[in-house]
C-alpha cells in the first residue's frame, strides 16, 4: 500500500515537472517577439529510487546566456553608438557647412570673379555694386558657416546632456535590477539587466561584470564605479563655465568625479569627440582662413584709392584676433551702403586705374591662407575636404561596426533566440509526457480502489 | 548553426530595406547625373570637381571682362574713325582752299566750317563708355581728356585687364594718340589750320598741310593697333570658350557619373532588390509553416 501511495507521489511529481516545461515553452513562445528575451528552459533531474524506483525533480527555468558572448555585444553597444554618434553628427555638420550651392568656396571665388570682372571697367556702377553684393555673399557664407558649427555644437552639448540623463536612468534600473535578483533569480529580471547594461554601454561606453554574487557592476572607462551591486551613482551633464560646452560629472554622495576626458566609446564619447576634435578643427581652420581673408584684402584695399581720391577703408570690417572671426565676417558698413567707396587704384594715378584691383584680384593665386601654403580658395577646399573625409571615415566605421553587432546578433539568436517549430516542438513533448504521467496516476488510482475495494 | 525564425525575417527584412536603399542611390545617381554632391562621397573627386568649378567661375568672368576691353575697342575705333574722317575732311578742305584763288572771305568759310569738324572731333575725342569713362583718358577716366582748348589733360595709362589664367594683358590707347606723343598734335594742327585760314596766308595753310597728313596717318595706324588688339582678344576669348569646355569635362569626370556604369549599376541593383523581395517572401512563407 505504502509503495503505491509512494508511486502516486512519483505521478504527482512528474506532472509537476511536465506541466513546468509546459510553462516554460509557451512563456518562450508568447516572448517570441520580445526586445532582450533570452529563451528559458527547465532541467529534469532524477530523483534516486527508494527503495525501488525513483522520480522526477525540474530545476530551473534556466535563461540560454553566455557572459562571454554578453561581454562581447556590450563592447561592440559601446563602439556602435561611439560610431553611430560620430556619422550622423559629422554627416549634418557637413550638410550644414558644404552645401552643393552657395557653400564657401564658390563665395570666394564668386568675388574674385567680380573683381576680376570690375578691374576690366573699375568706374563702372553696376560692375561696382556687383563686389559689394559678392563681398555681402562671402561674409554671409562665413557666417552660415560659423553658424552652423556653433549650432552644432550647441545641439552637441544638448544631446550629451539628455544622453547623460538616459545613462543615469539605466545606472538606476541595472540597480534595481541587482537588487531583485539578490532576492529572487527571476530569469526576466536578468534579461532587463542585461538590456540596461547594453544601453549603457551603447550611451557611455562603460563596461560591465558580473560577480561571483550574481550582481552586475558597472565602471566608466578609465575607472568610476558607476554601478555597484544595488547602488547607483549619478551622471550629470553640466555645462563648462568657461567654454560652455558639456562636461560629465560622475556623482557618488558628495564625490564628484570628473570623467568627460575619460569617455572614449559609446554615445557620448562620440559625441565628445565630435564636439573637441572634428567641430574645433572646423571651427579653428575657418576663423583661420575668415582672418586671413580680411586682413589680406583689407591690406590691399586700405592702400588704394576709390575714384573720389580717398584712401583708407577697409572692404571688410577688421578683426581683432581669430577666434570668432567668421562668425563676424562683415562687410565694412561704408563701402556696403556705397559702392563707390570701393578703391581700386594706385593713390595718384587717376579713377580709373585699376591696378589696386589687379592687387586684389592677384590674391587668389597668391599662398597667403593655411600659414602660407594655400590660396584661399585652397584652403577652404581643405577645411570643407576634412570635414568631407571625417564625415565618410566615421560613416565606414559605424557601418563596419553595424556589420559587427549583426554577426553578434545572430550569435545571440543561435543561442537565446526564441524558436517557435522549437517550442511547439517541446511543448508537445511536455504535453504528452504530462498526459502519460496523468494516466499513470490513474492506472496507480485504479489498482489502489482494486486492493481497497477487494480487502 | 541555430537560426530561429524572428532572426529569418529580421535578415530578409534588412537585406531587403539595404537593396531597395541602393535602389534609390542608384536611381538618384542616374537621375541627377552626379556621382559625388558632397565631400564625404569622395574628398579628392569633390576637390577636383570645386577646382574646375573655380576656374570655371573665374573664367566665366575673364570672359565679361575680355568681351568689356573688345566692346571698349569698338567704341574707341567708332570715335577714331570719326575722328579720322573729320581729319580727312579737313584735309580736303584746306587743300581746297590752299589755292590761291581762294579769297579771304572763301578762307573765312572754311574756317567755320574746319572750326565746326573740330568742335566734333573735340566731342569725339571725349566720347564715354556706357559705364560713364572717359575712351581716350587713360587711367583718369572720370575727367574729359581734352579740354576746349584742345590740350590732353589724360594719361598714357593703358588698361590692364587678367585675360586668361596666366596672362594679364594691356589693350586700349589713350588719347596720346592724338598728341605729339605719337605724332603731332591733332588738335593744334585743326588751330593753326583755323588760324592760317583767318589769317588769309596761302603758305601757313599749306605748311600745315603736311601736319594734318601725319594727323591722318596717326589716327588710322592707332585704329590699325585697336584691330590688332581686338584680334588678339577674339583670339583669347576662343581660347576661353576652349578652357571651359575642358574644364567642364574635368568637372564632369571628376563628380559625374559614366551613364553606362549608372545604369548597370540600377539594373544590378534592381534585379537584387526583386531577389530580396522573393527570399524574403519565401523566409516569411517557412516562418510561418506555410
Amino acid at each position: 500500500m505504502s509503495g503505491l501511495l509512494g508511486l502516486l507521489d512519483l505521478g504527482a511529481g512528474a506532472m509537476v515537472a511536465q506541466n513546468a516545461g509546459v510553462a516554460v515553452a509557451a512563456r518562450n513562445t508568447a516572448n517570441v517577439n520580445t526586445v532582450g528575451y533570452s529563451r528559458q528552459r527547465i532541467n529534469l533531474q532524477s530523483e534516486l529510487g527508494v527503495p525501488l524506483v525513483g522520480g522526477v525533480r525540474v530545476e530551473g527555468p534556466e535563461r540560454f546566456d553566455d557572459q562571454l558572448l554578453s561581454l562581447r555585444e556590450r563592447t561592440s553597444d559601446s563602439s556602435r553608438g561611439q560610431y553611430s554618434s560620430l556619422s550622423v553628427a559629422t554627416a549634418n555638420l557637413e550638410a550644414g557647412v558644404a552645401p552643393s550651392q552657395g557653400n564657401m568656396v564658390q563665395a570666394i571665388a564668386a568675388l574674385f570673379g567680380g573683381l576680376l570682372d570690375l578691374a576690366s571697367s573699375p568706374l563702372d556702377p553696376a560692375l561696382r555694386t556687383d563686389v559689394v553684393s559678392r563681398a555681402n555673399d562671402t561674409a554671409t557664407a562665413f557666417t552660415t558657416t560659423a553658424g552652423a558649427i556653433s549650432s552644432s555644437r550647441s545641439q552637441t552639448n544638448a544631446r550629451i546632456q539628455s544622453m547623460a540623463r538616459e545613462a543615469e536612468r539605466l545606472a538606476s534600473q541595472v540597480a534595481a535590477a541587482n537588487r531583485a535578483l539578490a532576492v529572487d533569480h527571476d530569469p526576466v529580471i536578468a534579461d532587463k539587466r542585461d538590456q540596461a547594461a547594453r544601453g549603457l554601454a551603447e550611451i557611455i561606453g562603460s563596461q560591465a561584470r558580473i560577480d561571483s554574487d550574481g550582481q552586475m557592476r558597472i565602471v566608466v572607462p578609465g575607472g568610476g564605479m558607476l554601478v555597484d551591486g544595488g547602488r547607483s551613482a549619478q551622471i550629470v551633464g553640466v555645462p563648462d563655465s568657461t567654454t560652455g560646452d558639456m562636461r560629465i560629472e560622475l556623482r557618488d554622495g558628495n564625490h564628484v568625479d570628473d570623467v568627460t576626458n575619460r569617455i572614449t566609446g559609446g554615445k557620448i564619447g562620440g559625441e565628445i569627440a565630435f564636439r573637441d576634435q572634428t567641430l574645433t578643427q572646423a571651427s579653428t581652420e575657418l576663423d583661420q582662413l575668415a582672418f586671413d581673408m580680411a586682413t589680406q584684402i583689407n591690406a590691399v584695399h586700405r592702400n588704394s584709392a576709390a575714384p573720389d581720391g580717398t584712401t583708407g577703408l577697409d572692404l571688410f570690417d577688421e578683426p581683432a584676433q581669430v577666434a570668432g572671426t567668421a562668425a563676424a565676417f562683415s562687410v565694412n558698413t561704408q563701402i556696403a551702403t556705397d559702392a563707390s567707396k570701393l578703391a581700386g587704384a594706385t593713390f595718384g594715378a587717376g579713377a580709373g586705374d585699376n591696378s589696386g584691383f589687379l592687387q586684389l584680384v592677384a590674391l587668389k593665386d597668391q599662398p597667403v591662407a593655411g600659414n602660407g601654403t594655400r590660396t584661399f580658395v585652397d584652403q577652404a577646399i581643405t577645411m570643407l575636404g576634412n570635414v568631407g573625409a571625417a564625415a565618410a571615415s566615421t560613416r565606414g566605421a559605424h557601418e563596419l561596426e553595424l556589420a559587427r553587432s549583426e554577426v553578434l546578433a545572430g550569435l545571440r539568436d543561435g543561442l537565446s533566440g526564441v524558436s517557435l517549430a522549437e517550442e511547439a516542438s517541446n511543448l508537445s513533448q511536455y504535453q504528452h509526457a504530462s498526459e502519460a504521467a496523468v494516466r499513470f496516476i490513474g492506472t496507480v488510482d485504479q489498482m489502489l480502489d482494486f486492493l481497497i475495494t477487494n480487502l | 548553426m541555430r537560426v530561429t525564425e524572428t532572426r529569418m525575417i529580421e535578415t530578409a527584412s534588412e537585406q531587403t530595406s539595404r537593396q531597395r536603399s541602393r535602389v534609390q542611390e542608384a536611381s538618384d545617381a542616374l537621375q541627377t547625373g552626379v556621382r559625388v554632391d558632397r565631400p564625404s562621397d569622395g574628398v579628392t573627386d569633390w576637390a577636383e570637381g570645386m577646382r574646375a568649378e573655380v576656374r570655371h567661375t573665374l573664367s566665366e568672368r575673364r570672359g565679361n571682362a575680355v568681351a568689356r576691353a573688345n566692346e571698349r575697342l569698338g567704341e574707341t575705333d567708332r570715335a577714331l574713325s570719326g575722328i579720322g574722317e573729320g581729319l580727312s575732311r579737313v584735309r580736303e578742305l584746306t587743300v581746297q582752299a590752299a589755292n590761291d584763288t581762294y579769297t579771304a572771305a572763301q578762307r573765312a568759310g572754311v574756317a567755320e566750317e574746319v572750326r565746326a569738324l573740330r568742335a566734333q572731333m573735340l566731342g569725339l575725342a571725349n566720347t564715354q563708355g556706357p559705364d560713364g569713362e572717359f575712351l581716350l583718358a587713360g587711367s583718369a577716366g572720370n575727367v574729359a581728356p581734352f579740354g576746349a582748348n584742345g590740350v590732353y589733360a589724360g594719361n598714357g595709362t593703358r588698361r590692364q585687364i587678367e585675360a586668361s589664367e596666366a596672362n594679364v594683358g594691356t589693350f586700349g590707347v589713350t588719347g596720346e594718340a592724338l598728341t605729339t606723343a605719337t605724332g603731332v598734335d591733332v588738335f593744334t594742327t585743326l588751330d593753326n589750320i583755323i588760324a592760317s585760314l583767318n589769317g588769309n596766308d596761302g603758305d601757313a595753310i599749306r605748311a600745315n598741310l603736311a601736319d594734318l597728313s601725319t594727323a591722318v596717318d596717326q589716327v588710322a595706324n592707332t585704329r590699325t593697333q585697336l584691330g590688332s588688339q581686338s584680334a588678339a582678344l577674339d583670339a583669347v576669348d576662343n581660347a576661353r570658350r576652349e578652357f571651359e569646355v575642358e574644364l567642364a569635362r574635368m568637372q564632369e569626370r571628376a563628380i559625374g557619373i559614366d551613364p553606362v556604369d549608372a545604369a548597370t549599376d540600377f539594373a544590378r541593383a534592381s534585379a537584387a532588390l526583386e531577389s530580396a523581395r522573393a527570399v524574403a517572401e519565401r523566409i516569411v512563407a517557412i516562418a510561418l509553416g506555410r
